[in-house]
């Protein structure tokens, strides 16, 4: 008996422990160090479950400027969607979110209502709410706890705090293995809000740049379409002083900025 | 024209040029009018673009078109445009032209762009309350993908940043004016409030355009300011230059009329609003030199009255894709005792409701355009598909209601199904 009562005794004290070890675990991904700014060519292939492929290259631009994280993504290809544009400031506090597309055909740059998290970027498996968050879990979104881990990869659950979260993200929970040396996640399986399986995000490669791990190459599995989407970086590089003109919704209708660097 | 040449050569004579991409860009499309089965439209359209870049700053685009047609619709005008901008070939079924041309200089928040372009300002949806700069093709009246369908022009324009206002002047040294249906064409104006108060099946009376040949004094100039508080942005813009809208004056002979594009000057505003999923859009402008025709005694007389336009439009944006867009129009002449061939007022309205499906590869959209006033519209449901990344079709409908008189009413015996296929390398 008193055999028993220790081991419930050793439970009761561990407990704490694990649920601190999933907030840490979260903590360590959120605190992930970002980079002022970075460029890159973005290469979509998105597959429908028939494997018909169509396939999409942009220049993005990135950079954390003034509490907001801007984010421009200039298409370069197929010819017909080339130069379109598309603008995002994600404003830190309760300043909305902001989002502006150009299209070609119509000669003018459109602002846009903001999409809810949930909704899926331009045709692709991901939502606006994965290209925002950029393989982190908000902690005032998630409720942590530990999941099994896998050899060197550390398991970690999140569940959203409220439907109301659940429904603008699209998503209820989420499984994912974390690598504890660049504590990106290595795959995370999320679930709809009806706590079935939706997609399995894996990522595949990731680099340092300018300070900050940033996912090179990655996939994303939609469970219950059969569509997937496969996304790699080529010359990703640390651009620390983008300049603000980068990021003017005007400049969007003027295609591909140049940059230094 | 002399400016841009040299700034061409001059760029590359410091600069590695690049190709930076070649497109060509191909449409075919047919319509099949309701009233008979026959074939309102057929015509096949290219789109051959080069772009080039010199080093950091400059960049160039050129865009040519090629249109062939037959059947009612037809390719339009040729005389409304000005001798730079007359299409290089141009017959009843073949259009060789020019769609595009420019040099862009560009550093930081400072663009130059010469040659020859379009100048989009106001940010309603096809409702051109203040988006008056350009003229646009209307030989299939409003009844195209995209309105306006834009004319590109020769001219300049320079935008910049200064002290946080953003800055855009232009000037469109071209006299061309909006592109017409020709007389016989489908969509050649039948109502009498767009032939100076002579209905469709009055005397027949030969049109001539006033000579676009007048480069400076015809020629468009506009300013616009705008400046961006957070989610909303704010501009006041003048343009002055003839008017996008032809008046009806008395022609050489008794039997004939010629079309007149009065200058004019537009002085108005804008206001964008962005509010969670919502996008609420604001625009006004009075031009108070207007010239409209009138009805008297003496043949296609006109006077000068000053003219209002407000507009108002919302976006709505769901779940899954699905987005709304209404908006209300009014365009008012304050008639002053003058018996005008055009109602005093103009209410147009028009609602789009579109959704994607199958990860954006199919686009469902119903778009409703009403005159208010007169009662008369157009219902366009349309169909995308986009079968892979070169290739798009579309089928959708025009359904036109209401009277004979009406803005829209006048082309109800046109209401057509359509089909359009393009195809991207």
């Amino acid at each position: 008996m008193f055999k028993w009562i220790a081991v419930i005794g050793v439970c009761l004290v561990s407990a704490p422990a694990w649920a601190q070890s999933a907030n840490d675990i979260a903590a360590k991904i959120a605190g992930r160090a970002a980079n002022e700014g970075r460029a890159g060519t973005m290469i979509f292939k998105m597959i429908n479950a028939k494997g018909r492929e169509r396939n999409r290259s942009a220049l993005m631009f990135h950079a954390q400027q003034d509490e907001k994280d801007t984010i421009a993504i200039y298409f370069t290809a197929p010819a017909r969607i080339a130069e379109t544009a598309f603008l995002s400031y994600d404003h830190e506090g309760d300043l909305e979110d902001e989002n502006w597309l150009y299209m070609p055909a119509t000669q003018r740059v459109r602002r846009l209502p903001t999409s809810d998290r949930g909704d899926y970027f331009l045709g692709t498996d991901l939502t606006y709410g994965d290209i925002k968050d950029n393989f982190k879990f908000k902690m005032e979104d998630w409720t942590f706890s530990s999941a099994a881990s896998d050899g060197a990869l550390l398991g970690l659950k999140g569940t959203v705090k409220s439907p109301a979260i659940g429904k603008d993200m699209g998503y209820s929970a989420f499984i994912a293995k974390i690598d504890p040396k660049t504590w990106f996640p290595t795959e995370v399986v999320y679930f709809d809000q009806d706590g079935e399986k939706l997609k399995t995000v894996t990522v595949a490669t990731v680099s340092m740049i300018g300070g900050a791990w940033t996912a090179m190459r990655f996939e994303v599995d939609q469970h219950q379409s059969g569509h997937r989407t496969q996304v790699h970086f080529e010359n990703m590089r640390y651009v620390p002083s983008l300049d603000p003109s980068v990021f003017d919704p005007e400049g969007l209708q003027d295609g591909v900025p140049e940059i230094d660097g | 024209m002399a400016v841009m040449a040299v700034m061409l050569v001059s760029a590359p004579a410091y600069a590695k040029v690049k190709v930076q991409s070649t497109n060509l860009r191909l449409i075919g499309q047919s319509a099949f009018r309701f009233s008979d089965g026959d074939v309102s439209m057929a015509r096949l359209t290219a789109l051959p673009e080069v772009k080039l870049r010199f080093g950091s700053r400059w960049r160039s685009q050129i865009v040519g078109r090629i249109d062939i047609g037959v059947a009612d619709t037809g390719l339009g005008s040729s005389e409304t445009f000005s001798p730079l901008s007359k299409p290089f070939v141009r017959d009843d079924k073949i259009h060789l032209d020019l769609d595009r041309a420019v040099l862009t200089w560009r550093k930081r928040y400072t663009r130059i762009t010469l040659g020859k372009q379009s100048v989009a300002w106001g940010v309603l949806d096809g409702l051109q309350v203040t988006d008056r700069f350009d003229a646009a093709r209307r030989r299939e009246f409003i009844f195209t993908d995209i309105r306006p369908e834009r004319l590109a022009r020769w001219g300049a324009r320079l935008r910049a940043r200064v002290a946080g206002v953003s800055i855009d002047a232009a000037a469109a040294l071209d006299p061309t004016v909006s592109q017409l249906a020709l007389q016989g064409d489908a969509f050649a104006v039948q109502a009498a409030r767009f032939r100076a108060g002579i209905p469709a099946g009055g005397p027949a009376f030969d049109v001539t355009v006033s000579g676009r040949g007048r480069l400076i004094n015809n020629g468009t100039y506009g300013l616009r300011l705008s400046k961006t508080f957070g989610p909303r942005t704010i501009s006041v813009l003048a343009i002055h230059g003839p008017d996008t809208d032809p008046l009806f004056r008395p022609g050489q002979t008794a039997s004939s009329a010629e079309l007149v594009y009065s200058n004019r000057t537009l002085l108005g505003a804008t206001f964008e609003q962005a509010a969670g999923a919502f996008i609420l859009r604001l625009e006004g402008a009075v031009i108070p030199d207007q010239d409209v025709n009138t009805v008297s005694p003496a043949p296609l007389s006109a006077v000068q009255r000053t003219r209002l336009l407000l507009g108002a439009g919302v976006d709505w944006r769901g779940r899954d894709g699905l987005f709304l867009n209404v908006q209300l129009g009014v365009d008012h002449l304050a008639a002053r005792g003058a018996r005008l061939v055009r109602p005093k007022s103009d209410v147009i309205s028009t609602v789009r409701l579109q959704k994607p499906f199958k990860q954006d590869t199919w686009l469902a959209r119903l778009e409703v355009i009403s005159a208010l006033s007169d009662g008369d519209g157009v219902v366009r449901p349309a169909v995308e598909w986009q079968v892979s990344d070169q290739l798009r079709l579309l089928a959708g409908a025009d359904a036109i209601f209401g009277k004979r008189e009406g803005i829209f009413g006048q082309f109800r015996r046109q209401s057509r199904l359509w089909v359009r296929a393009e195809f991207a390398l």
